[in-house]
């Protein structure tokens, strides 16, 4: 094994995200170093955009734009019927796919939201982190 | 410039000994369910289609399957398969990537064929989804998300497309009609094939008229699951049992992109990088281009993903591949006809014989016995997809004039 190898996490990789979300921060991964800079989720040890392994918690600003969204009119079990889901373009780039707190008719692409923790819309067993909240997609005023 | 040598068998065309692979032999069984084990329509797949070949099961000495769904009775299928025919093939494989995984079946086939590690090969594929309900069904789904990140949103597989779909009409201005005239021409194409089960002459009014499964998807814009099973018989040289013009396959690609469902990071989801590099590498593999296809059997499960497919083969310019489906120019008698068999809409959807039935609809065209058949079509080009387009195969078929 060379140096360069990391070692086995003592615990889940992407533990601070829920452990900041739960505090109200959204804490994502920003490629360092000598890589492209860019932030981005989940949170993993490369950096998608460049493949750098120089990486690092960054918080980001909550805000960003909805890039697109859903209506769905059958759900998963435990689930209640519509659903209204979306990805959210955050101000620092990354996209989060999230449920959304709000009806179809009122949004469109470009509704300015924010991402903010909330219990999860249904019932999907999350193991270890059942305890921690989930997160959603909130429409804010425009600034 | 024009290549001087498309058309020309592979073996020649690179100068050194490449063994050109030949479907020889076609079978497929579709319907909304059949009260059958897997392995009875699996079986009765692989000897009609050696009966097509010519070939026994002695015959076969490499056997490629997608592995059928977590939902089949029946694992470790391809071992039982083989006892049954009484095979001891030197090559055997199950593979599962979603909806690819018969693609990456026949992929690894033609590679084997190719390479002279095999020469009569056999992919064979089935799927039951009359026998799982609706809720296991979802719960299944649920867990091709990224189960931490993803799958407690609720997401869906029409959820995911229809959010595409979003981006389609937002991004390029299209016509939101001019998608679902897609879905019409697919379902009313498919009422002139017997062997699909959705076929049904509709307009794109009518398909907005159905109920929205997830805003802007209506019902008649999602493929509906059934049963079913098909199988080819790939053999190495175009042999002299089969009946019936030899099908060479000239060209195969694959594109992954860096994406899990929700499209690459850095550019639109309206747009499906995999099909583009997967469709590059077939054409450049068969030397020939996307206006020398004489027809596509494209792996489209919503109409918007037929639109984008045309798009990234060069036919149509992002966002015009819609309406160029209004303007009749994908219908059977159009310059680039798209899905004439049907497709994913109309014929139905069983995901892991989607890409056995794209490759037999093909190979109907160039054999010139299509139920609706585009005249003259001597090169065809079928893709296979997963997930949200994350990876695709894209195949280049031909018969040689
Ligand atoms: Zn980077």
């Amino acid at each position: 094994m060379s140096d360069r190898s990391p070692a086995l996490p003592d615990e889940r990789y992407t533990r601070r995200f829920w452990t900041a979300l739960a505090d109200g921060r959204l804490l994502l991964h920003r490629c360092a170093g000598a890589g492209c800079g860019q932030a981005f989720f989940p949170p993993g040890p490369v950096c998608p955009h460049c493949g750098g392994r120089d990486v690092d918690w960054t918080a980001v600003d909550p805000g960003g734009k909805l890039y697109s969204f859903t209506r769905q009119h059958v759900t998963p079990p435990g689930f209640d019927a519509p659903l209204v889901v979306g990805l959210t373009e955050l101000a620092a780039g990354p996209r989060l796919l999230t449920p959304i707190a709000a009806d179809y008719g009122a949004l469109t692409v470009g509704t300015p939201v924010e991402v903010v923790p909330a219990a999860p819309p249904g019932e999907v067993d999350r193991g270890d982190l059942a305890d921690y909240p989930y997160f959603e997609a909130v429409p804010v005023e425009p600034e | 410039m024009p290549d001087l040598l498309d058309g020309w068998p592979r073996s020649r065309r690179r100068g050194h000994t490449v063994t050109d692979a030949y479907i020889t032999g076609v079978s497929s069984t579709l319907d909304r369910e059949y009260d059958l084990p897997e392995r009875d329509l699996a079986l009765h797949a692989i000897l009609q289609a050696l009966d097509g070949a010519g070939a026994e099961p002695t015959d076969i000495d490499g056997l490629y399957l997608p592995k059928p769904r977590p939902w089949a009775e029946q694992g470790f299928f391809s071992t039982l398969v083989s006892d049954r025919l009484g095979v001891a093939p030197d090559r055997r494989l199950e593979v599962y990537t979603g909806g690819t995984s018969g693609g990456n079946a026949f992929h690894a086939a033609v590679g084997d064929v190719r390479a002279g590690r095999v020469e009569t090969a056999v992919v064979a594929a089935v799927e039951r989804n009359s026998t799982i309900d609706t809720a296991d069904y979802f719960e299944y789904i649920l867990d091709i998300f990224d189960r931490e990140f993803q799958a407690p949103a609720g997401p869906s597989v029409p959820g995911i497309y229809a959010q595409s779909l979003q981006r389609y009409c937002h991004e390029f201005d299209a016509d939101r009609e001019a998608v679902a005239a897609i879905a019409a021409k697919n379902r009313s194409n498919a009422a002139g094939n017997p062997a699909a089960v959705f076929g049904e002459e509709l307009t794109a009014a009518a398909v907005l008229d159905s109920r929205p499964i997830a805003d802007p998807l209506r019902l008649l814009e999602c493929p509906t699951p059934c049963d079913g099973a098909a199988a080819l018989v790939l053999t190495a040289g175009a042999g002299g049992g089969s009946s019936t013009a030899p099908v060479r396959v000239s060209g195969v690609g694959a594109g992954h992109a860096t994406s899990h469902l929700l499209g690459v990071r850095d550019g639109s989801l309206a747009r499906f990088p995999a099909v583009g590099t997967a469709t590059e590498g077939a054409l450049a593999d068969a030397g020939t281009s996307a206006d020398a296809v004489d027809v596509f059997e494209p792996y489209a499960p919503f109409p918007h993903v037929e639109a984008v497919i045309t798009e990234e083969l060069g036919l149509y310019e992002p966002g015009d591949g819609a309406a160029a489906c209004v303007r009749g120019e994908t219908a059977v008698d159009g310059p680039h006809p798209v899905s004439p068999s049907g497709g994913c809409l109309g014929r139905g959807h069983p995901a892991m014989v989607t890409p056995l039935l794209n490759y037999i609809a093909a190979v109907g065209q160039l054999r010139g016995e299509a139920p609706i058949q585009v005249p003259g079509a001597e090169r065809a080009l079928t893709t296979s997809e997963h997930g949200h387009v994350d990876g695709v195969t894209a195949t280049v078929l031909e018969v040689d004039g």
